[in-house]
């Protein structure tokens, strides 16, 4: 798999992708992002420097115009 | 297939139990980041992993947050708001307080002289190399005097 087959994957259903990496239970709610990440959090399975990045990464704009 | 090293283990823990008799393992919140947010909503969701605080720094207004998380992921995330508040430095003019040395009522200025008192002893010092060069001077001429003044005693 590619780097666009990946992307276009997660595009099409981020979850599948996120559960085969990341253990997350059905109790969370999975149209929160933030549930999520803190779920991640609480478990210790992401580190709170991760989460930080990736909310550089979210307000890059470069990376906005990628997701659009 | 397991390895026990049973006498390092209990060298190791007498040795540690003998430094620290009564102290206990302490936790600490650790520092999980200073993060510029849009908005105050933005930070309060902003998610913080247990035993974290993350400082926040508001881009639209002037606001500091903090979101602090026990150690207990149950716990409520306790949120600070802080307001920024820009501090008016005193103004000190740099030349004046370098120039007006004798204005300075911290400094003992009976101690200095000015100028013109260095001056005029310096032209007392010379009127009196003068007349002391003059005496000189006079002394030599009347030298035979005094040599017959010194012969009558």
């Amino acid at each position: 798999m590619n780097l666009l087959q990946a992307y276009q994957q997660f595009r099409s259903n981020p979850m599948a992708m996120l559960m085969q990496r990341y253990n997350i239970p059905q109790g969370v709610d999975t149209s929160n992002p933030n549930a999520i990440l803190q779920h991640l959090l609480n478990t210790g399975q992401v580190s709170q420097q991760q989460v930080n990045s990736l909310q550089g990464m979210r307000n890059n704009p470069a990376i906005q115009n990628l997701m659009k | 297939m397991g390895y026990y090293y049973p006498n390092y283990q209990s060298q190791y823990s007498n040795q540690y139990q003998s430094q620290f008799p009564n102290q206990q393992p302490q936790m600490q919140i650790q520092n999980g980041g200073f993060l510029p947010v849009r908005s105050r909503q933005e930070a309060m969701n902003y998610p913080v992993a247990p035993g974290m605080s993350v400082t926040f720094k508001d881009e639209s207004a002037p606001y500091i947050y903090t979101k602090t998380k026990g150690f207990n992921q149950f716990d409520e995330p306790v949120f600070d708001v802080y307001k920024l508040t820009k501090e008016e430095m005193p103004s000190v003019n740099v030349q004046e307080a370098h120039t007006d040395v004798f204005t300075d009522k911290t400094k003992n200025v009976s101690q200095y002289a000015l100028k013109s008192d260095f001056e005029a002893l310096q032209r007392l010092v010379d009127i009196l190399q003068n007349d002391v060069h003059n005496l000189k001077k006079e002394s030599e001429r009347d030298e035979p005097i005094t040599s017959v003044s010194a012969v009558s005693e």
